[in-house]
């Protein structure tokens, strides 16, 4: 197949922009550090130490990138195969953007350029888009998604590619924490000017002592003693941004043991603010979150 | 022959499920440690690849069942991880492990050659009945 070809030297091209990216993160680190605002690294998490887990997150979708694409090089798949190969690749691809696109995020906030691009959508052909890409590896692990999603949400304005990114890292944790043959939920309903979106499992929960600090930058930079799953702990963060940035509320319940329900509200907006129809569909820029006195 | 793939990476199994496949294995795939255990048992396969961290059962908690139980103490068992901490790699091979391959150096098509390397076999005799040649 010629085209896989291309598909290795994107592999190898994906790998040196991850190697770009910490150290580009790294670079604003360093800067913030000091600025006030919000905190780049928590005490627990050394830069060594969070760099591991960042690269170690991006690595699995470039290896299997590479491997699916020097599998169809050898010509030697059957058909049925050779798509899933393809599949393979184009969900991997889907993955490293997401991440790519949360580690440059984490950047941008603490320099207080993150942005959002505001579109008239539809919430749930967002949802339904989302959660097709975690679709083969929920089958493999055995776990059902399912979506209870409400017909009577307006389209409203929203920023399509932040909020899937936002619903993507709480799936992702999801599918991460779950138990085979578990489930993961996800139902939209409206809630007076608001719509509300709920994402359960019934995984393994999140201890109480661990829940205070989920939404802070890094605060998961670990390797989790009981699964021994590595995570870099920016997805939540972001997520938190997202959603707050949107003018909503993020709140997490779950109960170790048990599962998570993630609840989200965002303002059902019907038409664009005035600085918003000035921008013309250019994305405008949105401050940081205050920092909270603890 | 049958090699049973144990790893809870979606990627993993099907990549090198589809390789070692396209090389003449027979595939059985477990994607949590009690499935790896059970269709070790139910299968009994030539070897077993088998991933450090799974959601259940760890890796090496996997080996030490299946190199103690009168029923599976002869399995061929490799580890096929993310993790190459000198410890972890001579805890599992005091399991017995015969080897610990790390899945970031590994492509699939050098897997191949690898499994072939650990059962002993050559081109020809992958599907058939013959023994591994010594």
């Amino acid at each position: 197949m010629n085209m896989t070809v291309p598909l290795m030297s994107l592999a190898g091209f994906l790998s040196l922009i991850a190697f770009s990216l910490i150290y580009w993160l790294y670079k604003d680190n360093k800067k913030s550090k000091g600025m006030g605002g919000i905190d780049i690294v928590q005490k627990k998490t050394n830069p060594e130490e969070m760099s591991h887990m960042i690269v170690h997150d991006l690595r699995a979708p470039v290896v299997a990138i590479k491997n699916s694409a020097s599998l169809l090089i050898t010509g030697s798949l059957p058909a049925e195969d050779q798509k899933d190969m393809l599949k393979m690749i184009e969900d991997q691809s889907e993955k490293l953007l997401s991440q790519i696109s949360t580690i440059l995020d984490a950047g941008k906030m603490n320099k207080g350029k993150l942005s959002l691009n505001k579109e008239l959508g539809n919430l749930s052909q967002t949802i339904k888009e989302a959660v097709s890409v975690f679709e083969s590896e929920a089958e493999t692990k055995h776990i059902n998604i399912t979506q209870s999603l409400s017909n009577t949400i307006p389209q409203f304005y929203y920023d399509k590619v932040r909020l899937t990114e936002a619903i993507n890292n709480i799936i992702s944790n999801s599918l991460k924490y779950s138990n085979e043959n578990g489930w993961i939920r996800l139902s939209t309903k409206p809630l007076g000017e608001n719509v509300l979106i709920e994402i359960s499992d019934n995984g393994i929960g999140i201890s109480s002592g661990k829940k205070r600090d989920l939404f802070k930058q890094y605060s998961q930079a670990h390797v989790d003693s009981k699964t021994q799953k590595i995570s870099s702990g920016l997805g939540l963060y972001i997520t938190k941004w997202i959603v707050e940035a949107h003018g909503g509320t993020i709140r997490l319940e779950s109960i170790e043991g048990k599962g998570t329900t993630t609840k989200i509200t965002i303002p059902l907006q019907l038409k664009l603010t005035e600085k918003e129809q000035k921008a013309n569909g250019l994305p405008i820029i949105v401050k940081p979150l205050p920092k909270k006195k603890s | 022959m049958k090699i049973l793939l144990v790893d809870d990476d979606d990627s993993i199994l099907k990549i090198f499920g589809a390789s070692l496949k396209a090389q003449g294995f027979e595939v059985i795939t477990a994607s949590n440690g009690n499935q790896g255990i059970e269709k070790a048992k139910q299968n009994m396969p030539d070897l077993v690849l088998l991933d450090q961290v799974l959601p259940d059962i760890q890796g090496n908690e996997i080996l030490h069942t299946l190199k103690n139980d009168p029923a599976t103490k002869d399995l061929t068992i490799a580890m096929l991880s993310n993790f190459g901490q000198n410890d972890l790699i001579q805890k599992a091979i005091n399991e017995g492990a015969v080897d610990y391959l790390l899945k970031y150096q590994i492509t699939p098509e050098y897997l191949g050659q690898k499994v072939k390397e650990i059962l002993g076999v050559t081109e020809g005799s992958i599907g058939g009945n013959q023994p591994p040649t010594e």
